[in-house]
């Protein structure tokens, strides 16, 4: 899973990027290092798991900068299920699960 | 006396033993699927045999397809390693597969015979979708062969029954009979399979860890809806959400799963560190309705 979220000026400038992942990283457990592994035969335990646990919420925060001159920025949020490390195709290698758009602006 | 007793439990036990023994084995991929042929099904529960058409049951073999490749880096793994008894793919036996991929994605594997397991490996390595769609987790696999989870209780399932939620007589040549199963509505009915890793196994396998987070993650926070209820639908008492297609790619499934909240903050620009520019808080809370982390598998 990945939740990105951007921001950008009225005029198309990105003014802020995050992209978070979320998924579990599986290790060898063998005590042969902290590699993260693939495959079934390899995979046991995990190195990491920051996936999205039952019941539970995660809050994510972000302190976005307003650049030189600018009161309003579009911030976009979107969460997606993807296989790999690229976006790739919507629909056969990602699918967007949440997406929406909304405005800060600087008092 | 004592001896014709003898000769008498020889009887009642060799008998049954050789019958076992004698029991058909599939020889062929064609075979296997002859054996778990599911086309009569279809007569009376035309709905589900679509839905389950659809499903990615009914592609166990080649999954999304990331299942394909998967089980493909499997058997070149086999082949790199020193004791797998694996060099080439018609080196893999029923016994290579019922110890890993097959446990779950073809659990028939254990009625054919080890030439049926070569064959299925030459096939993955061929990426020969055709015979690899031949077979797959069907009508039966949930119905019969898993269908009774306790069985140094309950016994092995009856060839001519299919079980579910009745007892009573079922329209069909083969299987005349329904029987209940005991766990057919429960978690554990899924976590035959959806569950990981495998770490009683000569070569350890992690591909599904689901249950897991179900038991010991989902119940502990209070959770306590059965994958049976979340993932299917009461539409002739069977239909799943999962039988459709994947549960990411089916937006009612996933609004019911996952819940997400944007809340934007006014910006402001700070006296005490001036220099900074003005900015804004973004708050995006995800919260996982599901009875198991997501992703998982």
């Amino acid at each position: 899973m990945v939740l990105d979220v951007t921001a950008k000026t009225k005029d198309g400038k990105e003014a802020f990027k995050s992209e978070k992942i979320y998924m579990l990283h599986a290790g060898d457990s063998r005590n042969e290092g902290d590699q993260m592994v693939y495959g079934p035969a390899n995979k046991l335990s995990f190195l990491e798991d920051n996936t999205f646990q039952p019941l539970q919420t995660k809050v994510e925060t972000y302190d976005i900068k307003f650049p030189e001159n600018t009161k309003n920025l579009d911030v976009n949020v979107e969460l997606r299920f993807q296989y790999g490390p690229e976006v790739g195709s919507i629909g056969k290698d990602s699918w967007v699960l949440f997406k929406t758009t909304k405005e800060i602006s600087t008092k | 006396m004592r001896f014709l007793k003898l000769i008498a439990v020889l009887f009642f036990v060799t008998i049954p033993l050789m019958a076992f023994a004698a029991e058909k084995k599939a020889k062929t991929v064609d075979e296997l699927a002859k054996m778990y042929d599911v086309s009569s099904c279809k007569q009376c529960h035309a709905k589900i045999f679509a839905e389950w058409e659809k499903s990615i049951h009914s592609k166990s073999l080649i999954g999304t397809p990331r299942t394909m490749g998967g089980v493909q880096g499997a058997i070149k793994n086999w082949m790199s390693f020193k004791h797998s008894g694996v060099k080439e793919a018609k080196d893999v036996t029923v016994y290579h597969w019922t110890t890993t991929c097959f446990k779950c994605h073809l659990p028939q594997i254990e009625d054919a015979t080890d030439e049926v397991a070569s064959q299925i490996a030459e096939a993955y390595m061929k990426n020969d979708k055709a015979t690899l769609a031949k077979v797959n987790i069907n009508c039966l696999v949930c119905h019969n062969k898993m269908a009774v989870t306790h069985q140094w209780r309950d016994g092995k399932p009856e060839k001519d029954a299919v079980y579910g939620t009745k007892e009573g007589t079922h329209g069909d040549k083969k299987y005349k009979n329904r029987k209940k199963s005991a766990t057919m509505t429960a978690s554990v009915m899924c976590g035959q399979c959806h569950q990981g890793p495998l770490i009683d196994r000569p070569v350890t396998t992690q591909c599904s860890t689901l249950y897991g987070s179900y038991l010991n993650a989902y119940l502990p926070s209070g959770g306590d809806k059965t994958c049976q209820e979340c993932h299917m639908k009461e539409v002739d008492g069977h239909s799943m959400f999962s039988f459709r297609d994947r549960n990411y790619n089916d937006p009612e499934m996933v609004k019911r799963a996952l819940n997400v909240e944007v809340d934007v903050k006014k910006g402001y620009k700070s006296i005490e560190l001036a220099k900074l520019p003005p900015s804004a808080k973004v708050v995006v809370k995800i919260t996982n309705n599901a009875g198991h982390r997501i992703p998982d598998g």
